[in-house]
């Protein structure tokens, strides 16, 4: 097990924290920034309950090396809020729609649905549906998630 | 892509009915809600778990010392250091059969041995590897059948003492037959002279696999002991449960045991019986009392809990109009390798498997079976999926048999106000026509199934289940009216998901007249909280919603009785509105948060308490079962792939009876959910054993339904009273058994072919189009 020393960015803050090359991101975010949203639920990159976004890509914090973060820019679930405190527009939808039900998965989901309207702002329900595949609510609240990411979409278009 | 369905919805003033936001919204989509994950105690030490990798064997000798003198290991705990007096070696809700760590002898593969603890969780990996464990295998059972076999050896040599008072609905007969652990019978009316009378009579058996109940939040626990006491942060989804056995485990009274619950990320019932913290508890006796934490990699919750797997054999005698005249069910259910909460969940799924229908002679016999698997508990449905997959498998085998319409035969035969149920209980507040006929609509079951494309066939299927609730049960509610007006939910149920604390709060608000934006339900801490059964059963809006209502009852005495003395007038002239009380004919309303600051109360409190009773006959199965009916419908429309056997949902409606809904959204999300599992156990869900490993231990392996699973055409039907005050049902439950069985019979209508065990993969399906075809 050898330790290294990184650099990166988390909601756009700059971190140099020392890490094994055992330690994967969820675990330097969870231990060492006390950034608790992202969780783990299968350790196998299955489930996206850890779902982070590096350089804005969604991201299994679970799978990623802590190394491999290095220069990289990280957002979590926390870094979504406006300065103010303020929801950003996905989470609103999500409370307004009551789009969870356990919630374990919701941080992940929100983040999955930020990458999502990033590259896609008016993604038809098909194509939300397939993007989101890769994260998994056991509780089973789909309907609900589906209603808040077309919501939140129609709601960013308009902010433009 | 969804029909949220709900007819009739009476408008009704205050928060009950109403789409309140989430209780802890913006917490749970900023990440900040807080789960057991989250805990953590100064000086806490890591535990990590070794386990059997033999499914049945006798332990020859444990060396743990090499792990032992690993730098930054605080202790090894193994089945040795439980001949200590300070600990009790087993435990069990029912039979306490369990050694925390096995002692001379494994009973299932991931079978916990010993336990490492250490600094730091990778040193305890680490360590972990290093204890050298010697086996001697012995013969193992992987099914009830084989369990049952004449010439199998008993996997437990002896049951340990039962708890009869705890569990005061327990009908316990365990036979005096090896490995059967308890025995559940029905014998109402005259079953062979029913089949006598019949004009034919069907048989079939069906199966359903061992599951997973995959909540994403695995279990986790961090146990304390100092002082005279212990504590305990749990993902434990009924604390109180977690607090009785730590409490036997460490041999001290329960009231020196304190567990405080978070949030919880999905328990599905898997965490409702304590299964990691008496070995947390254990493991920091073992350290001294230093605080000891231990989460499960999920890959460690395949051998910690599961569903039964079940074998379920069915004689039904009909006449030929399609009356039901007698049914006899052998159930044979898999405990897996320890009781945990089986000799119960047998009752309940055996009392279940006559289904909503009337039937007059009855003879059930349903057993518990010990296996050398991981041991089974109770799992969202309770045993009603596994029987309700084989009798609504059934009826439709009969209706095809007979020529008659699925629905008309359900028709002649669902249960009807002032019937009996399986136990003899008259049945009212029953809504199956209205269930039936509602999601037959929603699919647009009237006229014929549209046309598929090339190489595939569409089907329609439709079932109707029945499940009851954990009867008798208590819950116990604690209002506080504080100083500023604001009120506090004081309860023991925990938040799985389920939308407790915003129902509870709704109805708080409701019944004491304080605005819902005032009312805070607290999370359970058992030193402060008042006892409540269980989080569990679809049990807590209605047990722990009626004890809240009693106590806000209590409540709004108090608050009356206080105004009075402030105001000098009799208390009959003090009229309560919301969020403050005025003398009867008076304009000016004294808020409460005035009457608490005037009167110099500090706060109000008031407590309630919600019992229901009930009792089965341990010879007959007869008696009261249960205190509320969950009815659940489902029916869909499916699409089969001829050349692949692949099944593909295209339209599926969910039904329930919710009497009156506290929270549409949460009521739907529920249902929804049901549909989710039952999906899964449908098509793909499976915890696939071979030689008694788990072959598919991890969520790339194990499927759960995605986003790619869900039908686009989904419609949820919640029927409520027309008058707006019907009782409220719970709905956690009340849908998923019926997924699957009306799945499979759409498969049937489609293609003509059953699949009698679940779930219905393509290979089955092309298999069973093929032996058609030989």
């Amino acid at each position: 097990m050898t330790t290294g020393q990184i650099e990166l960015t988390v909601n756009g803050e700059p971190h140099a924290l020392d890490v094994s090359s055992t330690d994967t991101l969820l675990a330097v975010l969870r231990r060492d920034l006390a950034l608790l949203g992202a969780r783990e639920g299968c350790g196998v990159g299955m489930c996206g309950a850890c779902t982070v976004l590096v350089d804005g890509l969604p991201v299994s914090g679970c799978l990623m090396p802590a190394l491999a973060a290095a220069g990289r820019s990280v957002t979590t679930v926390e870094g979504l809020e406006g300065p103010d405190g303020e929801l950003h527009p996905i989470q609103q939808a999500y409370v307004e729609h009551t789009a969870f039900q356990c919630s374990y998965c919701t941080p992940g989901f929100v983040l999955s649905t930020k990458a999502l309207l990033d590259g896609n702002p008016d993604p038809t329900e098909d194509e939300a549906r397939a993007y989101l595949a890769g994260n998994l609510c056991r509780c089973g609240s789909y309907v609900k998630i589906l209603d808040a990411v077309m919501d939140a979409a129609a709601r960013l278009r308009a902010s433009g | 892509m969804s029909v949220l369905d709900r007819p009739a919805a009476p408008v009704r003033p205050g928060a009950v009915g109403q789409r309140v936001p989430a209780a802890d919204a913006r917490e749970r989509v900023s990440g900040r809600a807080q789960f057991a994950i989250d805990a953590a105690v100064p000086g806490m030490l890591h535990g990590k778990i070794l386990r059997a990798p033999a499914p049945h064997a006798v332990i020859k000798a444990v060396d743990a010392s090499r792990a032992e003198r690993v730098r930054g290991v605080r202790a090894v705990l193994v089945g040795s250091d439980l001949e200590d007096d300070g600990i009790a070696s087993h435990y069990g809700p029912i039979f306490p059969d369990r050694p925390l760590v096995a002692i001379d002898r494994v009973r299932y593969a991931g079978e916990p041995v010993a336990v490492v603890i250490a600094d730091d969780p990778d040193i305890a990996v680490e360590a972990r590897s290093l204890i050298a464990v010697d086996y001697e295998p012995l013969p193992a059972y992987f099914d009830p059948e084989s369990a049952l076999a004449a010439d199998a050896a008993a996997i437990h040599d002896d049951l340990g003492e039962r708890d009869f008072v705890t569990y005061p609905d327990l009908v316990l007969a365990p036979d005096a037959v090896a490995n059967v652990l308890n025995h559940f019978k029905i014998r109402r009316g005259d079953v062979e002279a029913g089949f006598a009378r019949s004009d034919q009579v069907f048989e079939g058996t069906y199966r359903t696999p061992a599951l997973q109940h995959a909540s994403l939040e695995a279990h986790v626990a961090i146990c304390r002991i100092a002082g005279d006491g212990a504590t305990v942060w749990s993902s434990a989804s009924s604390p109180f449960t977690v607090r009785f056995q730590v409490a036997e485990t460490l041999r001290i009274p329960q009231s020196r045991v304190r567990v405080i619950a978070a949030n919880i990320g999905g328990a599905f019932g898997g965490k409702t019986y304590p299964r990691l913290e008496p070995l947390v508890a254990a493991a920091s006796w073992r350290v001294g009392g230093r605080p000891v934490r231990i989460e499960l990699e999920r890959a460690e919750e395949f051998s910690t809990i599961s569903r039964h797997a079940a074998v379920v054999r069915l004689q039904t005698g009909v006449l030929r109009d399609g009356m039901l005249v007698a049914r006899k069910a052998t159930v044979l259910w898999s405990a897996g390798a320890y009781a945990d909460i089986s000799p119960r969940l047998i009752k309940n799924g055996g009392y279940a498997s006559i289904g909503p229908y009337r039937i007059d002679d009855v003879w059930v016999d349903s057993y518990a079976v010990y296996t050398n698997v991981t041991p089974a508990g109770g799992f969202r449905g309770y045993g009603v999926p596994q029987v309700a997959w084989a009798y609504e498998s059934q009826l439709d085998e009969i209706a095809a048999a007979l020529g008659l319409d699925p629905l008309d035969l359900r028709r002649r035969n669902f249960l009807r106000d002032g019937d009996r149920f399986s136990t003899g209980q008259v049945l009212d507040d029953l809504h199956y026509e209205e269930l039936l006929d509602g999601v037959a609509e929603r699919i647009g079951w009237i006229g014929d199934v549209s046309p598929a494309q090339g190489g595939r066939v569409r089907g329609r299927g439709i079932a109707l289940t029945a499940k009851g609730t954990v009867t008798p049960s208590t819950s116990t509610a604690t209002l506080r009216l504080n100083g500023d007006g604001s009120l506090s939910v004081i309860a023991g149920t925990t938040e799985i998901g389920q939308g407790a604390r915003t129902s509870l709060a709704q109805l708080a608000a409701d019944a004491a007249q304080v605005s819902f934006e005032r009312v805070r339900p607290v999370h359970p801490d058992t030193e402060l909280t008042p006892w409540d059964q269980t989080t569990s059963s679809s049990r807590s809006t209605m047990s722990m919603g009626g004890a809240v209502a009693e106590a806000a009852e209590e409540l709004r005495h108090e608050i009356a009785e206080l105004a009075s003395r402030l105001l000098g007038v009799p208390v009959a002239e003090i009229e309560a509105v919301t969020d403050g009380v005025r003398v009867r004919g008076e304009s000016d309303v004294l808020s409460l948060a005035e009457l608490m600051r005037r009167s110099g109360a500090g706060n109000l409190l008031a407590s309630g308490t919600h019992r229901t009773q009930g009792k089965l006959d341990a010879e007959t199965g007869q008696g009261v079962a249960t205190s509320a009916l969950f009815q659940g419908a489902c029916a869909a429309e499916v699409e089969v792939d001829l050349e692949t056997g692949r099944v593909e949902v295209l339209r599926l409606a969910a039904g329930a009876h919710a009497g009156r809904v506290v929270h549409p959204t949460f009521a739907e999300l529920q249902t929804e959910g049901n549909v989710a599992f039952g999906l899964g156990q449908a098509l793909f869900e499976e915890m696939i054993v071979t030689d008694g490993q788990v072959r598919n231990a991890s969520l790339a392996d194990y499927m759960i339904a995605s986003f790619d699973d869900l039908p686009r055409d989904l419609a949820v039907l919640l029927i409520e009273a027309a008058d707006g005050q019907g009782r409220v049902y719970g709905l956690g439950e009340s849908t998923v058994p019926a997924i699957a069985p009306a799945i499979g019979n759409a498969v049937f209508d489609a293609c003509g072919v059953h699949v009698r065990s679940l779930p219905i993969t393509p290979e089955k399906v092309l298999r069973e189009l093929r032996g058609r075809e030989e």
